[in-house]
């Protein structure tokens, strides 16, 4: 019996395993980093031991650590969630060698399925149907060809090809497998390690760069070709199996709206499924299970074709990341079925008997940017606030006050809701997102929302090309439109008002911005997605707001119903909005049915320093300069800092306030300078379009 | 009270003598003490209340047309011109200086009206929230004349300096004047002296000035920095010298230039005469709102002590109170319902000498002392029972209220027998000599010495203002014009010559015409005998504005009179 855990992982799934581990009162054990000492799956658990570092390498991949933070916290088992060390079978075994029940497959089956390529052939033994390979042992120059061809189309089984003429052969095997091509490494995933290849001249250098990719984040550089499949469907099925011999399945889960090979919206059932293809693909995953000896929560994943044939992928030897779909329609928790497994249950009956009830959507929102390629947004979670009903379920790594570190996965939360139908579900999700308070980080939210409203999603024909047809810039870009960004700009205007009369230290009780004689209207402005906004109000005598106007234009149309410090209803052609707001510093978040805007708050007095002509550096006061850290020519971001000079004793920065090329120094280490004098130049470069930056 | 209209005729108001007090509701209770509260006679619906909205409403356009006359500066030409130099407009640069939303209650802003000088004497003044401390802000308007100072900047300048003193509030100037106008110099030269001795006085008394040199300020209008605690200079903006070129040339044959002889950079790099050099007028006014939060305000008042409730009753209603014929009375309690906190009001001696209302209540949580006129006229009771009251808001440091609707103290064998001059000495005595500070507003008329007993400009009420419709004068226009007809008959009787009645006639409509005319409140406010005409909606806005404004200073009531003629 397990009766203390350690939870070998962080956020929002260490989070998940504790609640259903601490709902069987079984004591969990948290492991952090330093940045994540301050988490609240840190707060949450009984005990915690400090993993000591940031980067994953420097702890949560520490099997060590790991093994010797549930030794000495007295833990007898350990859940790894997902990720990290979740399909390391080195790590499963090294929990077992120290007596540790490891809460997942035995370390051979993890073992088993680490491979791509080992797994493929296992199951095509096993009868399950898998696409064509074509295998490139790294490092030999020796490519082979594997055992395949179950799906129409796929290579006659054959043995190694012998072949020195390296890319003339792989061509060859390529052109056999049908153009375009998909490079694979075999112990990847995550889209690490993976080229979709068009053109025979460009895969040699796919392929070595897949390899250098491959061996970079896996150790292991092997990569094979497989044909490319466009518009496939990913669809999964998840299994679980106890040490009694018993493997059922627990129906399947859609995971085609895809960006980079990372799912980002789940769903159960699959609306592409008809009941027969339902029962023959989970069923030839309980075969596959049942081929290698399956023991706990673990998912077969198929590519499934635009013809309704289908084709293993690979098996994840885990909890996956959007398991809640599946508990969300079948009333499961598998995080429990996980453990009972563990301590040598038997699958209980309402597993055998599972059923599925209504559909159940899940998304992940990410802090990144989705109109900018992607990227990943660090910072300070202000507000954290995703509210719905009881068909609503959160799993979240992050609540108010939460820094999203730059450390590790971006996720910060997924969001499922449970509907009778498809339409239901996507409805309510897209609500619980549309009105979420997520203040501080940049996340796809947005881009989710469309997604779910999208007719194309909302019909079932989605497959994983979903957003290289939608342009992700324009799914992404806020749902707060330029004119409804401009009513929220006048909601930041109004409250801050409120705000500012409510801690007047004086007249506070006076009628807002009162006049005897009125020129002028008071003024706010602020940046937000598009040009500067200028918001001009007035109150009367009455405290009622009288007068509006956006950017010079009186805006008879909009009126400002009521507003307080945090909230504001304002009407456009009499059409009613509450809007939330929430204001950090100069920045303030404004939350609508409309959409959501962050606006930063344009100072009223820029400081003059801010005004200096951009590029011209110079001396902030007299000392010695101590450094030079930059030479004519380097490229410099602004924040950069060029030339230290020391003066009281205490060195002082000059930095760069733009982006540019460093184009004059005037200085040398050790010159005296005066207060004023000019240091050096930089000159600005133009900022182009939203240029890819990640490639 | 309650007051109500009698059934029968138009709208002549019964005089009720039982109290009527509403029960004030249990949320309003504080504590053991249940406060009265104000019920109100004022119907909407009434012909009286049309009449007497409508007589407002035309009294507030034609108010309101001349401030819109103040604001327009010196006209669209020179503020094209001024802006196309890329300069903000006097409103606007004390607009930026405020604290954002916070309330500015401009002073005298109706100054010089009908005299050959621009409405608002070419000077834009007021008290306002600078970095969260009350300040007296004023700024020459360029667009008029250049800014320069005319008699009636004089007097508007002479009268914000003791507004500043007597409050104990910072002073800032927002400069930009061409200095005295040449053509009135006599009028100006020796008297506007004291505008210099005002600012350095105020200096010693502990009362930061600041001024913020926004363009010339030369020749005596060097001095207003010159005098000031505290300066900030615009590079290639400020102008501060004694002579310009022309001037220096004349004087010692020395050629010269703006800049050296007064251009912001030599005033901060050289003569030290700049504290600050700003770099456009944005930053100068960010540089005048650091100086006031640096400068460890504090105000000597105990602030707000009270709750302020809102009063029940719709401010808007003021507007059809006051009786559009100054010959009908109203019952000032209807406008304390609309003014002060929770329209709650604890009337003194309500029995007695009811012509004049006196009481207990608070704005915006300062408590005040009202003396309301009710009936016009002051009678030896109404005296002796403001005298008293007086005396007893001097013994607990609370400040009064005047609302002036009086036609004076009672004449007549009777009165006169009955020592009506004794008793109005004593209370024009118990004026002039409390030390708590007065607000006197004229809500309707303010005739004869009924105007010194209630606290008219010459007792040094610390404001005074006065509603559209309010008069002010020695006597009433017929009355004035009648007294003169008939000294003029009983002239010619005593000579025995004939009495011309139609010019007698049309003398009486000369003078009436003329009282009339010099006792409307523009006429008035254009000589600073008031400090503005206020819209009546915002009467509890302005006195709750001039409260905490006083309460920059402990109040300190009189414990001492002169003698009382009994």
């Amino acid at each position: 019996m397990i009766t203390k855990l350690l939870v070998a992982n962080r956020g929002e799934i260490a989070r998940r395993v504790m609640r259903s581990a601490h709902a069987m009162c079984i004591t969990c054990v948290a492991v952090c980093s330093d940045a994540d000492v301050g988490a609240p799956h840190v707060a949450e658990a009984d005990e915690v031991v400090h993993l000591t570092g940031n980067t994953p390498a420097e702890t949560y991949l520490r099997s060590d650590l790991l093994v010797a933070a549930a030794r000495s916290s007295g833990a007898d088992a350990v859940h790894p969630g997902y990720g990290f060390l979740s399909e390391d079978a080195a790590f499963a075994r090294a929990c077992l060698d120290a007596g540790l029940v490891f809460v997942g497959p035995p370390p051979e089956v993890i073992e088993a399925m680490g491979s791509k390529l080992a797994a493929k052939a296992t199951m095509a033994g096993a009868g399950v149907p898998v696409l064509p390979t074509v295998r490139i042992p790294h490092g030999t120059g020796e490519h082979e060809q594997a055992a395949g061809g179950v799906v129409e189309g796929s290579l006659d089984e054959g043995g190694p090809i012998e072949h020195n003429l390296v890319e003339a052969d792989l061509i060859r095997a390529a052109t056999e497998l049908g153009w375009p091509v998909l490079v694979k490494a075999s112990a990847g995933g995550g889209g690490r390690g993976m080229r979709v290849v068009e053109q025979p001249d460009e895969l040699a250098e796919a392929v070595s760069s897949a390899a250098r990719e491959a061996h970079s984040a896996f150790g292991d550089g092997t990569v094979f070709l497989e044909p490319y499949i466009t518009r496939p469907r990913h669809v999964e099925v998840q299994i679980l199996g106890d040490a009694h011999g018993n493997v059922v399945h627990l129906f399947e889960r859609e995971c085609s709206i895809q960006r980079r090979h990372q799912k980002i919206v789940e769903e159960c059932p699959s609306p592409a499924l008809s009941p027969e293809l339902r029962t023959e693909m989970c069923t030839t995953a309980v075969a596959a299970a049942y081929a290698i000896g399956y023991v706990g929560a673990g998912t077969v994943e198929f590519l499934l074709l635009p013809d309704g044939r289908f084709a293993f992928l690979e098996v994840n030897t885990r909890l996956q990341v959007e398991h809640p779909v599946t508990e969300m329609v079948t009333g499961l928790d598998l995080v429990r079925l996980q453990l009972l497994v563990a301590e040598g249950h038997a699958l209980p009956p309402e597993v055998l008997n599972a059923t599925v009830r209504g559909h159940a959507i899940e998304v992940r929102l990410y802090a990144e940017d989705a109109t900018h390629s992607w990227r990943p947004s660090a910072g300070h979670l202000h507000r954290f606030s995703v509210t719905g009903g009881p068909d609503v379920r959160v799993d979240s790594g992050v609540e108010d006050g939460s820094d999203v570190s730059p450390y590790y996965d971006p996720m910060v939360a997924k969001v499922i809701a449970h509907g009778q139908t498809r339409h239901e579900a996507a409805r309510t999700l897209a609500r619980v997102l549309a009105t979420a308070q997520i203040h501080g980080v940049t996340t796809n939210r947005d881009l989710l929302v469309r997604i779910l409203r999208h007719p194309e999603f909302l019909s079932g024909d989605i497959d994983t090309g979903f957003l290289q047809r939608h342009d992700p810039a324009e799914l992404g870009r806020p749902l707060a439109t330029p004119a409804v960004e401009q009513v929220h700009a006048l909601a930041a205007a109004v409250t801050g008002q409120a705000d500012r009369r409510r801690q007047a230290p004086v007249l506070g009780g006076l009628p807002s911005g009162w006049r005897n004689i009125w020129s002028q209207m008071q003024t706010s402005s602020y940046l937000g997605h598009g040009d500067q906004i200028n918001i001009g109000y007035r109150f009367d005598r009455t405290g009622r707001c009288a007068a509006v106007s956006v950017n010079g234009a009186r805006r008879g149309d909009v009126e400002v119903m009521s507003c307080d410090v945090d909230a504001a209803v304002i009407a456009v052609d009499a059409v009613l909005r509450h809007y939330r707001v929430h204001r950090v510093g100069a920045t303030t978040w404004v939350d609508g049915p409309d959409g959501c805007s962050v606006l930063a708050e344009v100072p009223r007095f820029p400081l003059p320093g801010s005004q200096l002509v951009a590029g011209a550096l110079v001396a902030p006061l007299p000392g010695t300069v101590v450094k030079v850290a930059v030479s004519v020519g380097d490229v410099v971001s602004a924040g950069d800092t060029l030339i230290a000079i020391e003066a009281m004793k205490m060195e002082h920065e000059v930095r760069s306030a733009v982006d540019g090329t460093v184009t004059e120094i005037h200085v040398a280490a050790g010159e005296q300078v005066e207060a004023g004098r000019l240091l050096a130049v930089v000159e600005a470069q133009d900022i182009g379009g939203d240029e890819d930056m990640a490639g | 009270m309650r007051f109500s209209l009698s059934s029968d005729d138009g709208g002549d108001r019964t005089v009720h003598d039982e109290k009527d007090y509403h029960t004030p509701p249990s949320d309003r209770e504080r504590g053991p003490v249940t406060m009265p509260v104000l019920s109100s006679s004022v119907d909407p619906a009434s012909e009286v209340y049309r009449q007497n909205r409508l007589a407002m409403e035309e009294a507030l356009v034609e108010v309101n047309a001349q401030l819109d006359i103040a604001r327009g500066g010196g006209g669209e030409r020179y503020v094209e011109r001024h802006r196309s130099r890329g300069k903000f407009l006097a409103r606007e640069r004390i607009e930026l200086l405020l604290d954002p939303d916070t309330p500015f209650l401009e002073l005298a802003p109706l100054a010089a009206w009908g005299t050959e000088y621009t409405v608002g004497a070419s000077l834009v003044a007021g008290i306002g929230v600078v970095s969260g401390v009350e300040c007296l802000v004023s700024a020459n308007d360029p667009t008029v004349r250049g800014g320069s100072t005319n008699p009636f900047t004089m007097r508007k300048s002479s009268r914000l300096a003791d507004i500043a003193l007597e409050n104990r509030l910072p002073s800032i100037n927002l400069v930009e004047s061409g200095g005295a106008d040449l053509p009135t110099q006599s009028e100006i030269f020796i008297p506007g002296g004291r505008g210099f001795r005002d600012l350095t006085q105020r200096s010693a008394a502990g009362l930061p000035t600041i001024a913020l040199v926004f363009g010339n300020s030369t020749a005596g209008g060097a001095y207003v920095p010159g005098m000031s605690d505290h300066i900030v200079m615009i590079e290639g903006r400020s102008k501060v010298f004694l002579g310009g070129p022309p001037l220096v040339k004349m004087a010692t044959g020395e050629e010269s230039d703006d800049e050296s002889l007064g251009g912001a950079e030599m005033h901060a790099r050289v003569s030290g005469l700049a504290d600050y050099l700003a770099t456009d007028e944005r930053d100068a006014i960010r540089l005048g709102r650091a100086i006031v939060s640096r400068l460890n305000w504090r105000k000597h008042g105990i602030g707000p002590s009270l709750r302020p409730d809102e009063p029940l009753f719709d401010a808007d209603e003021l507007l059809g109170i006051a009786s559009a014929d100054l010959r009908v009375p109203f019952d000032p309690r209807d406008v304390l319902a609309r003014v002060v906190d929770g329209s709650s009001f604890d009337e003194f001696k309500p029995l007695y000498g009811p012509s004049l209302v006196t009481g207990w209540a608070q704005v915006h949580g300062y408590p005040i002392g009202v003396l309301a006129n009710h009936r016009g006229v002051l009678f030896s009771e109404e005296s002796n029972k403001a005298t008293q009251f007086i005396q007893l808001a001097n013994q607990v440091d609370i400040p009064l209220l005047f609302l002036q609707n009086t036609t004076g103290y009672m004449v007549g064998k009777d009165y006169e027998q009955r020592g009506i001059i004794k008793d109005g000495a004593k209370m024009i005595n118990a004026v002039s000599n409390s030390r708590v500070p007065h607000l006197t507003v004229n809500i309707g008329a303010s005739y004869g010495a009924g105007n010194y007993g209630m606290c008219g400009r010459a007792y040094n009420p610390r404001f005074l203002f006065s509603w559209p419709n309010a008069r002010s004068a020695v006597m009433g226009p017929a009355q004035l014009a009648g007294v003169l007809s008939i000294v003029a008959r009983q002239s010619a009787e005593a000579r025995g010559l004939p009495f011309d009645e139609d010019a007698d006639a049309a003398m009486r409509a000369t003078v009436e015409a003329q009282i009339e005319a010099e006792s409307l409140p523009l006429f008035l406010t254009a000589r600073l005998y008031d400090d503005g005409i206020i819209d009546p909606r915002d009467t509890r806005t302005v006195l709750g504005l001039c409260l905490s404004v006083i309460d920059n200073n402990p109040v300190h009531g009189t414990r001492g009179y002169g003698v009382f003629r009994m």
